[in-house]
């Protein structure tokens, strides 16, 4: 149950990051070619793009810091200790001098 | 006479950080040189990595676009970035943990681990040859700003190798950890001059408000999308820039480097989510500088404009001041080459040298990082030697080459069916073909690159490039079967211990 909570937030957080990254790249839906009206000097559709900026960078925060849903500090130990037994037969880490 | 002073005293300074790193033992084994034993809190990694592309670019030539395009500037080193907090997240949070379990210390680890030694050769020629347009626009920056700082005393050329001497001396002596320490010293140094400007800058014409109305009246198009006819800030404009340096800063070498660098999960992402918010602060204000300086220095054109940031300091602080302002462009310059010229030389020890010798002890892959690092410093300022395109453009440009990688890194971490075929395959066409627009555009002089193309359905060369080289990813994987080295890699890659 808990996982599948789990699995429709993460799917609300992408899509929620993929309309924003949109309004983010692009002013399509916000700004129109030709004069433009100004918020305190600067053209608004600029403004709009700051403020969707700021939406999606609180809701990063939330998703990486506050969610749970994301690595911790606590979970790496055990993660990179199963990973390590691993057996790729490409070990990559040079030898050391000495 | 003091410029040269400000210029040699961040030098040395810079050098002796390094030697501390040094002297302290941080470059003793090849786990301490190249990725500074997974050690950097999260203060220096926000900071290192932030300055380590943060750059020339975004004080001169952001603040050269602001000046010759207005304030659709916003979408090319701003805005646009704050999508990299969780870009990074998706795409490296298996190149951090695997980098940990697996101790990998370059870019072509992952390629080489998931698709074999064809994409461990080709992924760090590839970025290499990214890096070069971006790396000499630094060196080019540095020359410029040493010529314009001594008031044409010391010429662009001779800048040209006083600085990179210098860089490439503290990166061979300190390391990931001196070039980390150089970059955050850098980096503070560099945001708080920005501040600094800009607040000149305004005051000088009444405020922020009062600036932009005078600006207004005069260059309304600065305030426009799709200006000069649609040509200026089109939305595919837009997107273009946008999505090109959003995309190919999750595939330089920094985050790689500073994702094995990072001593704690925390660090790893303070440092990915901070990065976006604060170049939406810090860069917002040289492309404002840029604009305002509109009505402050006379009429600018091309390359000429990438001066317009130590002109408009000149006019509007104290000459020492002014001196010191130009400087942080400076110091933001030399992080950035910093970062760059040691993640490749990192990938070409670490992929290349070791590729050829397998059996070779870590000293020797230092002393062959080390060479890379004064060699790749050299050939940029033989390029440079001619600065005939402007700083931005061609950061731009390597940012959309470098892009085209986004599609094997994300085969390689989320879809078990990617092959070396299709990875291969999908990297040489996208970065091809973005040399090809470069080349062809640089003949028939136009910046295919960059600008919407008509035959190319009004997109832009680097937008039709990576669309290509996902859809010969997808495909050629799709035709292919993946070979021992693909079935043997899921083990690790897609391991239950990395699902969230």
């Amino acid at each position: 149950m808990k996982k599948r909570s789990s699995a429709w937030k993460r799917r609300v957080f992408i899509i929620a990051f993929l309309v924003l990254t949109f309004l983010c790249w692009c002013p399509l839906l916000y700004g129109s070619y030709g004069p433009a009206d100004r918020i305190l000097g600067v053209p608004s559709w600029a403004v709009l793009a700051a403020f969707f900026g700021l939406v999606l960078f609180v809701l990063e925060w939330i998703y990486l810091f506050v969610s749970g849903m994301t690595t911790t500090d606590e979970d790496l130990p055990d993660i990179v200790s199963d990973l390590a037994a691993v057996d790729t037969d490409q070990s990559d880490s040079p030898k050391e001098d000495g | 006479m003091f410029a040269a002073a400000i210029i040699t005293g961040i030098c040395l300074i810079s050098v002796f950080v390094s030697y501390l790193a040094f002297r302290r033992g941080f470059t003793r084994s090849a786990d301490d040189y190249f990725i500074a034993g997974s050690s950097l809190g999260y203060f220096v990694l926000i900071f290192s990595m932030l300055a380590s592309f943060l750059s020339a670019f975004c004080m001169f030539g952001m603040s050269s676009l602001g000046y010759r395009t207005g304030f659709g500037s916003l979408f090319v080193l701003t805005v646009n970035l704050i999508p990299l907090g969780y870009l990074w997240y998706f795409m490296h949070r298996k190149t951090f943990i695997l980098g940990r379990a697996r101790k990998w210390m370059s870019m072509g680890a992952p390629f080489g681990e998931r698709y074999g030694d064809g994409m461990r050769v080709i992924i760090p020629m590839v970025v290499l040859v990214a890096s070069i347009p971006y790396l000499v626009a630094q060196v080019q920056g540095i020359g410029v700003m040493i010529e314009t700082m001594s008031a044409e005393t010391i010429p662009y050329k001779l800048g040209l190798f006083f600085v990179p001497a210098f860089i490439a001396l503290y990166l061979m002596m300190g390391g990931m950890k001196g070039a980390a320490w150089v970059n955050t010293v850098q980096g503070i140094f560099f945001t708080v001059m920005i501040f600094v400007l800009f607040f000149a800058v305004m005051n000088k014409n009444g405020g922020f408000g009062p600036t932009m109305d005078r600006v207004f009246e005069k260059h309304p198009e600065l305030f426009q999308l799709g200006a000069k006819e649609g040509k200026v800030w089109s939305y595919s404009m837009v997107f273009g820039f946008a999505a090109a340096m959003s995309l190919g800063c999750v595939c330089f070498p920094q985050p790689y480097m500073h994702a094995y660098s990072s001593r704690s999960a925390k660090g790893f992402k303070a440092m990915i989510l901070a990065f976006g918010g604060i170049c939406l602060v810090v860069i917002s204000m040289p492309i404002m500088i840029g604009i305002a300086s509109r009505i402050i220095v006379p009429p600018l054109e091309g390359v000429q404009a990438d001066t317009v940031y130590g002109l408009v300091a000149s006019q509007t602080l104290p000459n020492w001041l002014a001196a010191l302002a130009v400087a942080g462009g400076f110091t933001a310059a030399m992080s950035t080459v910093n970062g760059m010229v040691f993640g490749n030389a990192t990938n070409m020890a670490n992929d290349l040298y070791k590729l050829l010798k397998p059996k070779a002890q870590a000293k020797e892959l230092v002393a062959f990082a080390r060479v890379s690092v004064a060699s790749i410093m050299a050939i940029c300022v033989v390029i440079a030697w001619n600065p005939d395109t402007p700083v931005a453009e061609l950061s731009v440009i390597a940012f959309g080459t470098a892009a085209v990688i986004i599609f094997p890194l994300w085969g390689a971490y989320y879809w078990q069916r990617a092959t070396r075929f299709g990875a291969i395959a999908g990297t040489l066409v996208g970065a091809g073909m973005n040399l090809a627009f470069l080349v062809i555009g640089f003949i028939r002089g136009k910046n295919m690159v960059l600008s919407p193309q008509p035959f190319l359905l009004k997109l832009n060369g680097f937008l039709v490039s990576f669309i290509v080289a996902g859809i010969v990813f997808f495909v050629v994987s799709l035709l292919t079967q993946p070979g021992p080295t693909e079935k043997k890699s899921l083990a690790l890659f897609f391991h239950p211990s990395l699902d969230e």
